[in-house]
């Protein structure tokens, strides 16, 4: 009997030691957990209540100092660029290991290892765009022709990874405690993955949505609802730039027969609108002080650890502060002593699908040019926590990857679409940041910059000498006109690119006769430009307001600046609102009922801001969204992908031509036009809102918008902060929406005495449990900003700790 | 009464000064060894251990929740599903006391395999 008590008692208490150290499907490991001296406890100390004063640090050739001012931000002071960079590697790490581990694991197609089965459709989608293919290809091209790269990439890496054998288990981010899983060794390859994961989250294509499109309308209304250049096109570098180059030839051919079938296949999900950025710079002429002033804010998904981390690099001969990205070299959107810049995206075509003609169900040979090609095979292995691995075979062409095939997405067996795309070339990103991270003047950043591939950005620049510039830079292909906005046929060589335009014909200014240079992701060139460029996802709003307010400000100081980033007119409404009130009929109006009065007389009144506090936006967004599906939800087909026309478009043709057939549904029975559109969006709204006004008591813009930033594992709530108060909106200066927005604003005032200025929707920390984690978020919300000038090793003002790393 | 209070400084110092250098599955072990060594009964084994252990957590969880100020216990309520912050307390203290109990009891009723029948009342 005392034998079978104790049997009892030992197998519950080995049970309890065993079930709470294992994770149960969602059910972290409790007792890993929970435990005082390893669990999420310990993860409670802010960094400024345990830190190294000395760490030894193996490869360094010198000592490094890191001196931390009161927003946690390190200023890294090295000898040379190798230590530096392993410093970076090592304080990065520090600070952000799993958001960084997290992000490549994304863009490596391996969430399932984390999650689990959940994620098996989205890593396959990742994997199938080739992210992975394209950061080896990248690592291959950089170790063989680019060595001084690599190794500073290896440098970096070996920081994290110093880092990483360095911690405990009580040291490790709270993320892997809750997930229960540990960091792997960091890489090259990873930091390389990272930049395109960055292209992945900033290009897009619309080509099969577009094919289905001509099929449905025909191309005279596709031509017409969405033309190449809009009316008023306020192009990235101005109109009147003179193109002093000779283009590259390319034509035509003569006769081009898309594909034409329709298209039903679950098309990827695309950047979504409000991704985008603004970014300028105003000559010594228009400011107060007679230096440059630049200014970028990125608009990038508001997540929390934040995407951005500032750091001040220094090394015996340069110092350069900025927005670093965890797991990349370097600044990326800053600053040094000479020069500084910024980036937005430079959204175009660069991505193109090919319908591929195989021999037979094995796919092993495709047609080309009248000849049977052999296709190669990439097997991707998934592993899926809790489950047995997932093979998944990804048949290559030569235009790239087959993505959309009879495994994946489609409804005919048929479908074979091969995505080409400049992301997948070889490139050495990278080394465009180190060379501008210790740039001089213009030369040095035009150089720089021929480096850059993909994603194509917009680069603004600006120096002590006092040039301004702007430059639109990727690879882009030299395309004939037309070419790849549908999908193509993959067996016909005259839909193969002819090529790339030269880094020298890539759109660009310096010092324009308007002394400032600026860009909001609308259309690079005007159209004399004498490539064919396009893009379905330009903005049409933003950079007119900019450039209309660079253009009459004078005397411009860094507060000036700070208001222009969160400039919140509503340029889209003061165009669009007007026409939508004169095509209310006065009878329709006298019929309304007291809300409907009440609404209306709120937005006739309107001054077009939006501000947090305001109902007008909420009021003119719920009626234009009504009114826009109103209008174009008749096109829609289930499972068959199309886009609809922007709210630019939409808005002239109302404006114009508010009688036209294209209102009419020519599904019901009546007669659709602007007028009975207008009417019946309005009555529309006024259900909306009324329903809002009972539920939350609060039609504010604020509220309605609900701005939230979100923890990367979007589950984690309470790491997240959800309804933050603060205005703008898409196509606003301001772009802040639900979960897109600001994601970093900088001011940067060239010059002796210039200073700095920035802030995003965070804190250095990525510790949930530090208070540095979302310090700066009320902040950013309000439009305050924090000094980020650069600082000596004895100027740092109340250095909240200092470490010393030695070799 | 001494053997309970022995045990639980012991116990109370395994968790504390050991601790913070091993898993809480090898303080499971070192518990059950203390209790074996010190040989309280089987009910006291298991009170004095789990309360030792429990209530060392709570205190642990509550200095380092004292000291930082964080708002990670609050957060990990929520993400947890609990309704307040001393709930997630509580709940430390008391997996403490689970863990710590059962570890005891096991070392004590493994002694008491190497004992004649009722030499030992339950409670000493």
């Amino acid at each position: 009997m005392k034998y079978f008590g104790f049997s009892l008692v030992f197998l519950i208490t080995l049970g309890l030691g065993i079930a709470l150290s294992i994770q149960f499907g969602s059910i972290p490991p409790i007792g890993k957990l929970m435990d005082p001296n390893h669990g999420f406890w310990q993860n409670s100390y802010s960094e400024d209540m345990d830190f190294e004063e000395e760490l030894d640090l193996k490869n360094l050739r010198n000592k490094v100092k890191v001196i931390y001012d009161e927003n946690l931000i390190p200023h890294i002071f090295a000898d040379n660029e190798k230590d530096l960079y392993r410093v970076q590697g090592y304080i990065t790490a520090k600070h952000r290991l799993w958001q960084m581990e997290f992000q490549t694991m994304a863009a490596a197609g391996r969430i399932s290892e984390i999650i689990g089965p959940m994620a098996i459709e989205l890593d396959r989608m990742t994997r199938r765009k080739g992210l992975a293919f394209a950061a080896e290809t990248s690592l291959q091209y950089i170790q063989k022709e680019h060595p001084d790269t690599y190794e500073l990439v290896e440098a970096y890496a070996d920081g994290v990874n110093q880092y990483i054998e360095s911690l405990n288990a009580a040291e490790l981010p709270i993320e892997y405690k809750i997930l229960d899983y540990k960091p792997e060794t960091w890489s090259a390859y990873k930091s390389l993955l990272l930049l395109k994961y960055m292209a992945d989250m900033l290009v897009g294509d619309r080509d099969l949505e577009y094919t289905n499109l001509r099929n449905q309308i025909g191309q005279e209304m596709l031509d017409k609802l969405y033309p190449d250049f809009p009316e008023e096109n306020d192009p990235v570098i101005e109109a009147e730039r003179i193109w002093d180059f000779v283009p590259l030839e390319v034509s035509k051919p003569d006769s081009t027969g898309y594909p034409d079938a329709d298209i039903f296949v679950n098309t990827m999900p695309q950047p979504v609108e409000g991704i985008g950025s603004n970014n300028w710079a105003v000559s010594g002429t228009k400011t107060k002080s007679g230096n440059p002033i630049l200014a970028n804010d990125p608009h990038l998904s508001l997540n929390l650890p934040s995407l951005w981390y500032v750091m001040q690099l220094s090394t015996s001969t340069h110092s350069v502060k900025g927005a670093t990205l965890p797991g990349a070299l370097g600044i990326i959107s800053g600053f040094n002593q000479d020069i500084a810049w910024g980036v937005t995206n430079a959204t175009r075509d660069t991505r193109d699908w090919y319908a591929i003609q195989f021999k037979d169900e094995s796919r092993t040979e495709y047609l080309y040019d009248d000849v049977w090609v052999k296709s190669t095979f990439r097997i991707e292995e998934i592993k899926v926590k809790g489950q047995s691995t997932y093979l998944d075979t990804v048949v290559y062409t030569h235009h790239g990857p087959v993505v959309y095939d009879k495994t994946f997405r489609p409804d005919r067996k048929d479908v074979n679409f091969s995505l080409k795309w400049t992301a997948h070339l070889e490139s050495n990103e990278q080394k465009t940041f180190l060379l501008l991270n210790k740039g001089k003047n213009h030369d040095d950043y035009i150089n720089a910059l021929n480096h850059y591939t993909s994603p194509a950005q917009n680069f603004v620049f600006a120096s002590k000498d006092g040039d301004i510039a702007m430059k639109v830079q990727g690879r882009f292909p030299l395309k004939w006109e037309g070419q790849g906005k549908f999908l193509m046929d993959g067996k016909n060589p005259d839909f193969e690119w002819k090529g790339f335009i030269p880094n020298e014909h890539n759109p660009s200014t310096l010092n324009p006769v308007r002394e400032f240079v600026s860009s909001a992701n609308q259309h690079s060139v005007d159209p004399s430009y004498p490539y064919y460029m396009f893009d379905h996802s330009f903005e049409h709003y933003r950079n007119r307001r900019l450039n209309d307010r660079l253009q009459e400000m004078n005397q411009m100081t860094a507060q000036d600046m700070m208001a222009l980033q969160f400039d919140n007119f509503h340029l889209h409404a003061a165009e669009a609102l007007p026409v939508m009130l004169s095509l209310m009929d006065s009878t329709e109006i006298n019929q309304l009922d007291e809300m409907g009065i009440k609404y209306l007389s709120q937005l006739k009144k309107w001054n077009f801001y939006a501000f947090p506090n305001q109902e007008e936006p909420t009021l003119f967004h719920v009626w234009w969204e009504k009114l826009h599906d109103g209008v174009w939800s008749k096109w829609k087909t289930e499972g068959k992908p199309i886009v609809l026309p922007n709210k630019y478009q939409t808005t002239k043709l109302l404006l114009n031509e508010p009688e036209s057939e294209i209102f009419d549904n020519p599904a019901t029975s009546e007669k659709e036009t602007a007028k009975s559109l207008i009417k019946n969006s309005f009555s529309e709204m006024v259900e909306k809102i009324g329903e809002i006004e009972k539920t939350d008591k609060d039609y504010t813009w604020a509220n309605y918008k609900k701005t939230s930033i979100l923890h990367l594992v979007p589950n984690f709530k309470s790491f997240s902060h959800i309804n933050v108060y603060t205005g703008g909106g898409a196509g606003i200066l301001n772009a802040t929406s639900e979960r897109n927005g600001a994601s970093w604003r900088m001011i940067v005032e060239m010059g002796e005495g210039g200073e700095a200025f920035g802030i995003y929707p965070g804190g250095q920390s990525g510790n949930p449990g530090s208070k540095y984690y979302d310090n700066l978020l009320k902040k950013w919300a309000n439009g305050e900003y924090v000094d980020v000038s650069i600082q000596s090793e004895s100027g740092i003002s109340n250095p909240l700790f200092t470490t010393i790393f030695n070799n | 009464m001494k053997k309970f209070l022995g045990l639980f400084i012991l116990v109370s110092l395994l968790v504390v000064l050991v601790g913070p250098y091993v898993p809480y599955w090898v303080l499971m072990i070192g518990v059950a060894l203390a209790s074996f060594l010190i040989g309280s009964g089987n009910f006291s084994s298991f009170l004095s251990c789990g309360l030792s252990f429990g209530l060392t957590w709570l205190v642990l969880s509550l200095y380092i929740s004292i000291i930082t100020d964080s708002e990670l216990p609050q957060r990990m309520s929520k993400l947890m599903g609990l309704e307040n912050e001393s709930l997630i307390l509580i709940g430390t203290g008391v997996l403490g006391f689970i863990v710590g109990s059962f570890s005891g009891l096991t070392g004590a009723i493994f002694r008491s395999l190497f004992q004649r029948k009722n030499s030992k009342s339950a409670l000493s």
